[in-house]
């Protein structure tokens, strides 16, 4: 590069960077001129934050990226894992041809052929042992077309429910409490509220590292306005500790009590806001003593049953702050004093959380239990103020939950349980109502235990690792390579997944394909193809519709003289028009960084259920808020009474430790991408187990000392990391799940919260050896 | 060579000895940034490894939160 070019380019990065450290450029002009690339907008690969970014094509290879000045979620910054964002089409192993396996070998084999093999393992399967033994592994990363393709490929073309996507494993909980306490998906509030509040509860969630853009802009928040306060309630002290104003660390599994101790001050001082109450909220009760779903075929339904606001005040009188703090070790002062926080008039109040809550064996609960603190006090749905669920991977909300990828579910929160539900869905379908099974089959933990028992011989998986993500996988991975079991696995690069696949097709990824995402704020986005997949890849949704095809029902996917992609998104759009999910048309996609739902009247509404903001909620009052979409309780949200439980795996004499899994801030989920970035790899080459010093020197272990850690599972061998960037709590260590090498989910215990079947992936019993 | 423009969150009592620590580092270019914790840097390097080298050093310096970036240019890399 010469001098000059040099020079121009250092000069649009200096201007980059300012403009979006929101500080004036010294070099406007530089950023804005000619730079001799193609540049194309499009949301990051990784997380729910849903960045955008620029992307750089010259001679059909991506030279540059660059943060999106003009995306709202960013700002024009992306983290560490963005910088490094393109490489992870580069990666030297990416699957370019089919393979088929042959003994322990996979030989390449022809498109034509793979396709073909697919479609006669599915016949064959159908023929021996129904549709419900057919099924798809889908994904939170899928395109919103691509699970939109899948779901009618499942439920409208074969006429099976045996879908469900590793979201799953991330936010189903979420899920639950959204539906059984709102009555509809998704969070009410946006990103603007990091900007807008004063007062910010992070409820086990790592922010800094997991969702550091969103982190940065409530630290900017912070800089502009000195009454803000980050609380950080966690069970482990990180790097968002180590920023937050406050730590308040509680022992696993207390967060159900913290947040009922929380309420019961609120209550008992009288701090709640009894005109929001009786105007906008009704109370219940579930079942209790609800099981943990950890042997096969775990069956659970709740059951509701309402209360007054005299019983609820007698169920918060098990949670005084004395009494939480002999549960969860944060002391009683702390509660009284988080729960003023809370109910300050002169607050504007937001939480956040993300796997700490919805990876719990009472996730449902839990997430209940924050959205009461914010019904108690009235601060929800307003500009900086509200409840907000965050998302780990990028079309979670878009795909998974929008688009209903799930077992249960068809787009825009219907169910198939729902013979309305499956009657819209089958007129947008175009096929007979029967063909769409009433009942749901098999949730993402209890496919994987079907495959290994041989209820399910046929599995597709796609945009995903379940065999390396999943509890308790050791038992899984058994189980794909069991006789009379055919799985199909698409991807982009090896995993632990193709590994133990009959059948590998090789995906594009991210901008060789057009698609759209949707993050955690309702936003969706769209991008178009910008580069071509390598060799003979193909998207996922080309290699479902071609299977289609040869089944017999690729008149599901043919739309002549339009664009296919555009086609499937007008149709998709159509499940929510005019029931507060309405998304806008295609071509505002194409030109927006990204458009909320609902979209109405050329409009995004901002804050949900706000009469100010919201054109439903108008339609139900005058002024102020509405839960119009929970219809069943008279357009009222629920107040849940939901108790502190234990975990399903409690410390014992033979394991007295606390294993608790995640993410580090240099990898995102099973490393299959990022791994593949050399200056990601190099940064953190391997997973460690954490611990706090205390245990450590009780141990005799020191820092990178190997260490033997056994659950009742399985055993592995680490390297300790002491006192460095994560410290877990005394009596617990952590593990990120990144590293195929290292598969800690060889020990997790495949336990659920019985209401959304989510893992919990932060709590079983381990003991830790020094082995060197 | 890679050529990136950077913003660095900063503890604020420890912002200008990270100002002065990256001054000190080959390849960093600190703007012109009126704040109390934010600095701004274009990063030049031989080549990935190395960037990636840089930006380590800067995050692991005591006082820094976070590295976040706007700008990244690598065309030599990809068409050499």
């Amino acid at each position: 590069m010469d001098i000059g070019r040099r020079t121009f380019i250092k000069g649009a990065a200096a201007a980059a960077a300012l403009a979006a450290a929101g500080l004036p450029a010294a070099f406007p002009k530089a950023a804005l001129a000619d730079d001799g690339l193609t540049w194309g907008k499009a949301p990051c690969r990784f997380c729910g934050t849903g960045c955008g970014v620029l992307v750089g094509v010259r001679n059909g290879k991506i030279v540059a990226t660059k943060g999106d000045a003009l995306a709202p979620v960013n700002k024009g910054l992306n983290c560490v894992k963005g910088y490094n964002l393109s490489k992870i089409l580069y990666g030297e192993d990416r699957l370019t041809k089919p393979l088929l396996r042959q003994g322990d070998k996979f030989v390449p084999i022809s498109w034509d052929k793979a396709l073909d093999l697919v479609a006669e393992k599915i016949r064959e399967t159908l023929a021996s042992s129904g549709p419900d033994a057919v099924a798809m592994f889908g994904s939170g990363q899928w395109t919103v077309h691509e699970g939109y393709v899948a779901s009618k490929f499942m439920k409208a073309g074969i006429g099976s429910n045996s879908i469900d996507p590793n979201a799953r494993f991330c936010m189903a909980s979420a899920v639950a409490a959204f539906m059984n306490t709102f009555g509809s998906d998704e969070p009410m509030g946006n990103y603007e509220d990091l900007d807008l509040g004063d007062t910010y509860f992070l409820w086990g969630a790592n922010m800094s590292e997991c969702h550091p853009i969103l982190f940065s802009r409530m630290t900017a928040n912070r800089l502009k306005n000195p009454k803000v306060q980050i609380i950080d309630l966690a069970t482990r002290f990180t790097r968002t500790s180590q920023e937050a104003d406050r730590y308040v660390e509680f022992q696993p599994q207390t967060d159900l009590a913290l947040a009922n101790g929380i309420a019961h001050v609120i209550v008992r001082e009288g701090l709640y806001d009894e005109a929001f109450l009786a105007e906008n909220v009704t109370l219940k009760k579930g079942k209790t003593d609800i099981g943990y779903g950890v042997e096969d075929k775990f069956s659970f339904s709740d059951k509701g049953e309402a209360i007054s606001f005299d019983q609820y005040r007698a169920f918060l009188k098990d949670y005084s702050p004395e009494k939480v703090e002999a549960i969860s070790g944060v002391p009683a002062a702390t509660v009284e004093e988080l729960a003023k926080l809370y109910a300050d008039k002169n607050r504007k109040v937001c939480s956040y959380w993300t796997m700490g809550f919805n990876q719990h064996t009472r996730g449902t609960w839990v997430n209940n239990l924050v959205y009461n603190l914010h019904l108690l006090t009235g601060k929800i749905a307003k500009p900086g103020e509200g409840p907000f669920s965050l998302t780990g991977q990028p079309s979670a909300c878009g795909t998974a939950r929008e688009v209903g990828t799930f077992t249960h579910r068809l787009p825009a929160d219907m169910v198939v349980t729902n013979p309305e539900h499956r009657r819209k869905a089958a007129d947008i379908w175009k096929v007979p109502v029967e063909k769409i099974p009433a009942k749901p089959t098999y949730h993402a933990t209890e496919m994987l235990r079907a495959l290994d028992r041989g209820d399910i011989r046929f599995l597709w998986v796609q945009c995903n690792n379940p065999f390396q993500a999943a509890p308790n996988t050791g038992r899984f991975r058994a189980a794909a390579r069991k006789e009379g079991r055919f799985v199909v696995v698409s991807d982009a690069y090896p995993t632990k997944s193709t590994e133990v696949a009959d059948l590998i097709l090789p995906s594009a990824m991210w901008v060789e394909k057009e698609g759209m995402f949707g993050n955690a704020e309702r936003r969706t986005q769209h991008w178009f193809k910008q580069v071509d997949p390598p060799g003979e890849a193909k998207e996922d949704l080309w290699q479902l519709i071609e299977v289609a095809r040869r089944l017999g029902f690729g008149k599901l996917f043919e739309y002549p003289g339009q664009d296919l992609h555009h086609a499937l998104f007008e149709e998709y759009r159509r499940f929510g028009l005019g029931i507060g999910k309405d998304l806008a048309p295609y071509e505002v996609y194409q030109k927006e960084r990204g458009v909320i739902w609902p979209y109405v009247n050329g409009e995004s509404v901002k804050w949900r259920y706000n009469t100010e903001y919201d054109p439903y909620a108008k339609k139900e009052k005058e002024k102020g808020i509405s839960f119009y979409k929970n219809k069943k309780e008279h357009k009222k949200a629920v107040l849940w009474a939901r108790p502190y439980e234990p975990a399903a795996e409690v410390p014992d004499g033979d394991y007295p430790f606390w294993l608790c899994t995640g993410r580090v801030l240099e990898h995102w989920h099973t490393g299959t991408m990022t791994r593949r970035v050399p200056a990601l790899h190099r940064a953190v080459p391997e997973a460690l187990v954490e611990l706090h010093p205390e245990d450590a020197s009780r141990l005799g272990i020191r820092n990178r000392d190997r260490v033997l850690l056994t659950s009742r599972r399985g055993s592995l061998e680490l390297r300790a990391s002491v006192g460095e960037r994560g410290v877990p709590g005394k009596g617990s260590v952590f593990v990120p799940f990144f590293d195929e090498h290292r598969m800690i989910n060889d020990l997790t215990l495949d336990a659920f919260c019985p209401i959304s079947k989510q893992p919990d992936y932060k709590k079983c019993a381990v003991k830790v050896e020094r082995i060197g | 060579m890679p050529v990136s423009g950077v913003v660095v969150r900063v503890e604020r009592s420890r912002r200008e000895q990270v100002r002065q620590r990256m001054e000190e580092m080959e390849g960093v270019e600190l703007q012109p940034a009126e704040s109390p914790e934010l600095l701004v840097a274009t990063l030049e390097s031989a080549g990935y490894r190395q960037e990636h080298e840089l930006t380590d050093r800067i995050q692991a310096l005591e006082g820094v939160f976070g590295l976040s970036v706007a700008y990244h240019n690598f065309e030599d890399m990809v068409e050499a």
